[in-house]
């Protein structure tokens, strides 16, 4: 996980929109993931119908393992797939030092406070600079 | 050199699909849906951090 879930586990909680995942990339995982979205009934998201219908189904395992980024709408809220950013492979870039956390049994994977301080600076929206900020106030940095 | 990979998904840096959604919510979903939503995120943070605050004083 990464974004503002991330920011919360790392110290800064705070109502977020999304939750942003980074799969890992070999083909029974994503055939896990792409059954999770159809699950929760996710759609593309903020692309229109004509734009929607030339993207390939972000909800089939061999879509993404093209490695692309998705917005997408669930019954439960926001999910976005992300895989790059940048030049950088996010899992590649990610996985190395991400923290391992047991949440009711379920193993999630965490991006590592220095990672996500470096995806937040490259992406530096404001909202970013301002996790950034306010992760540094709460840790006391 | 290395050749970038052409990438796929409705996902872009500017943020296109995130103020489409905002617009959208704004549009066609109630407040109280939204709302919902927003909160089962919130339950989901709250774990997520609470994980977090015990790794950090482990």
């Amino acid at each position: 996980m990464i974004g503002g879930v991330a920011v919360g586990f790392h110290g800064y909680v705070r109502a977020t929109k999304d939750l942003d995942v980074v799969p890992a990339p070999d083909p029974s995982n994503l055939e896990r993931l792409a059954a999770v979205l159809r699950d929760l009934d996710a759609e593309l998201d903020g692309a229109g119908e004509s734009e929607a219908s030339e993207l390939p189904d972000p909800l089939d395992a061999d879509t993404l393992g093209l490695g692309g980024n998705w917005v997408l709408q669930t019954r439960l809220g926001r999910f976005d797939v992300m895989q790059w950013i940048g030049d950088s492979e996010l899992w590649g870039m990610l996985s190395p030092a991400a923290l391992e956390v047991d949440l009711d049994g379920i193993r999630v994977r965490v991006a590592s406070y220095e990672d996500l301080v470096a995806l937040k600076r490259q992406a530096g929206r404001p909202s970013d600079l301002e996790d950034l900020e306010r992760l540094r106030q709460a840790r006391g940095e | 050199m290395a050749v970038r990979r052409e990438r796929i998904g409705n996902w872009s840096p500017d943020g296109k699909a995130e103020s489409a959604r905002l617009r959208r919510d704004y549009l066609e979903l109630a407040p109280a849906e939204r709302i919902k939503q927003v909160c089962e995120l919130s339950r989901f943070m709250s774990r997520v951090a609470e994980a977090g605050r015990r790794q950090r004083s482990a």
